[in-house]
């Protein structure tokens, strides 16, 4: 039992490290205007800030599940926040009704299948889940 | 107000009042800005907490351009009441206010920058905010005065304990001192009853002492009017001396004037005075007596003497009418009184009664009872003088020796009474002829001398033998109706022709009447040497 619960911690360790490892890709669609963003573009759109592309196109945000791993890692990365700050913050906006956060997705897949199907989307997923239908605007880690 | 400068405990309160009503405006005045500052400073702190707690949002709002949440940043401020407005500014096209609009320009606004959410170096908007400095200022004012009035109440409630105890513990005191000492007489003995519970602080040491002044004061009068009384009995009897004196008193300042007189002197020198003039202060001593310039050289040197050196000094008094003489012995003194001026005391005698009688002594001593002639003793000093004088002064004395002729048998016959009726009448007859500077004297018996200055105006001394003897041979009428005669032999020398000294004149003389009576009766001869 001990020996099996050491392989386990062994391999869970391993599995985090080559997940930590794994880069988040910020993807769009390919015929979309977007070819590259800035992290503050970026952030300004993921935050509610401008609800349009820089090129005044209007944004379709999608998210990563509530309790997934890549919407933490994404928002630290982002804005330095936990998830939980950044549902303070959505929540304070939802009071007032004016802004509405991005739609959330249920797994890498689905991101993929749902940008690839429309153009003024944008989401994001680990390098090793992206493939090559998709445009990638921005690489954490990568500046 | 009189209530007030009367009593102690009043000026104290007052006083006390007074020190609490400036010191409580300096207080309040001070309380007021350090009130001031202190709710300035915590307005800020509130206020910059009020943005802590709002920030994030009002950051959020202003990333987001959130008009709503912009509207609710500001409201949510200015609903603090140390906020009068709010606005909130975004980097973007954002610019919400709330509150008075007017207050955001002024100078008093504190302004925040806004930093994005998520990015701290990024600054997205401003949020201005403007104190409710009248608030503050009501606030600062009002501790002021809640101070002031804690203060002032203070000060009453102290100025009330310090009134009653100064009433208390100094007023009542002093009042009860100062109305027993008003109803004590000075030189009595009544003393002050020290106020209870008073005997060891300092009311009762000035109780102690005022007792001692009274003591003092009472021992003091008590020796000052037997003292006093002394002196006004000495003084009586000093008084009565003085004016009841038989002598008469004076003091003389150094101008000759009168000082002080006693009624003795009034009296003595009123038959001086004019009956209109009085005796005064400025009336000059020396005016009273005869021989005035005597008198005041007199005085003049016994001021140079020495002190209390006494002199006699007899003086007569200077009477306008010829009535009766008076006569005054005085003794002088000098003396000096405390500012040294020199006076002289004078102490005067009426002598006149004695001066007349020994005046009326004198004439019986050099006159002849009977006939009223100078007698012999008398004459023969006064012709020592005559001729003495007549030496020095180149002139000439006659000397007449006179002898009655056929005087022993007038005795015989008719008695010794008759005898002198006749010498009388004789002596009489002689002066009647004689000149009133001659010297006639009975030199003894039925003899007669007389000394006859001769002048050249007067008459030759022969005209005069010659008219004595012819006066004499008049019948005589004596007092029983019988009528006698007598005649005369009359002997002359002279001076200095025959001898200047009186023994040889009278013997040149002499012999001459003898060989007069010779040769024959009622007779004159001029002395003829051998």
């Amino acid at each position: 039992m001990k020996r099996l619960f050491l392989i386990i911690v062994f391999v869970g360790q391993m599995l985090l490290q080559s997940a930590l490892a794994a880069e988040i890709l910020v993807i769009v669609n390919l015929q979309n205007a977007v070819d590259e963003l800035s992290h503050q573009e970026l952030m300004d759109l993921y935050m509610g800030r401008y609800t349009n592309f820089p090129n005044k196109v209007a944004a379709l945000l999608l998210d990563m599940p509530m309790d997934s791993e890549i919407r933490d890692e994404f928002y630290r990365e982002l804005v330095g926040k936990s998830v939980a700050e950044v549902n303070a913050y959505w929540a304070r906006l939802m009071f007032t009704g004016r802004a509405s956060p991005p739609r959330g997705i249920e797994d890498a897949e689905q991101v993929i299948k749902f940008i690839g199907d429309n153009k003024n989307a944008i989401g994001y997923v680990y390098d090793t889940e992206y493939d090559d239908s998709l445009k990638v605007v921005y690489r954490f880690g990568s500046n | 107000m009189d209530q007030i400068k009367k009593n102690l405990h009043y000026r104290i309160a007052i006083a006390i009042g007074i020190v609490a009503i400036v010191i409580g405006l300096i207080a309040s005045v001070f309380s007021y800005f350090l009130a001031y500052n202190k709710e300035y400073k915590y307005a800020n702190r509130v206020i910059d907490e009020l943005v802590v707690a709002i920030g994030q949002t009002a950051s959020i709002s202003a990333y987001l351009d959130n008009h709503e949440l912009a509207s609710e940043v500001v409201q949510g401020m200015t609903a603090s009441e140390l906020v009068v407005a709010a606005r909130l500014i975004s980097k973007t096209n954002l610019n919400i206010t709330a509150g008075d609009q007017d207050r955001l320009d002024s100078t008093q606004v504190r302004v925040y920058s806004l930093k994005a959410p998520f990015d701290n170096t990024q600054s997205v908007g401003t949020l201005s905010i403007a104190a409710n400095t009248q608030a503050i200022e009501l606030s600062a004012r009002e501790t002021a005065l809640v101070n002031s009035i804690s203060l002032a109440s203070q000060s009453i409630v102290i100025g009330i304990f310090v009134f009653f105890l100064a009433n208390r513990l100094l007023t009542n005191p002093i009042t009860s001192i100062a109305q027993q000492l008003g109803q004590i007489q000075p030189g009595t003995d009544k003393r002050l009853q020290c106020p209870i519970s008073h005997e060891e602080d300092e009311i009762g040491k000035l109780t102690q002492d005022v007792n001692y002044l009274l003591q003092t004061t009472e021992d003091n009068l008590k020796s000052e009017r037997k003292l006093r009384e002394t002196t006004e009995k000495l003084e009586r009897k000093f008084r009565l001396l003085f004016e009841k004196a038989s002598a008469g008193i004076v003091l003389i300042d150094h101008t000759n004037c009168l000082s002080t007189w006693n009624s003795a002197f009034e009296s003595l020198i009123n038959p001086v005075l004019e009956s209109h003039s009085n005796i005064s202060l400025s009336s000059d001593v020396t005016e009273f007596f005869e021989n005035g310039q005597e008198f005041r050289e007199f005085l003049n040197e016994l001021r140079k003497g020495d002190l209390r050196q006494t002199v006699s000094y007899e003086l007569r008094l200077r009477l306008s009418s010829r009535e009766q003489e008076k006569w005054a012995h005085c003794m002088f003194s000098t003396i000096s009184d405390e500012i040294d001026e020199i006076y002289i005391e004078g102490l005067i005698y009426d002598i006149t009664d004695r001066v007349q009688r020994e005046k009326g002594t004198q004439y019986e001593a050099d006159h002849d009872a009977l006939t009223g002639l100078l007698n012999r003793r008398a004459g023969e000093k006064i012709l020592h003088a005559s001729l003495a004088k007549t030496l020095s002064q180149d002139r000439v004395i006659a000397l007449l020796m006179l002898d009655l002729d056929k005087f022993k048998p007038i005795n015989d016959t008719y008695g010794h009474d008759a005898g002198d009726e006749v010498l009388i009448t004789v002596s009489n007859r002689i002066n009647h002829v004689l000149r009133e500077n001659d010297v006639v004297i009975r030199w003894g018996g039925d003899e007669f001398v007389i000394g006859l200055i001769v002048k050249e105006d007067s008459n030759p001394v022969e005209v005069i033998a010659r008219k004595i003897l012819s006066s004499i041979i008049v019948p005589i009428e004596l007092d029983d109706g019988k009528v006698c005669e007598v005649g005369a032999s009359i002997g002359i020398s002279l001076c200095p022709y025959h001898a200047s000294n009186l023994e040889s004149l009278i013997e040149y003389a002499d012999q001459a009447m003898y060989s007069a009576k010779y040769e024959g009766h009622n007779s004159y001869k001029l002395y003829k040497e051998d």
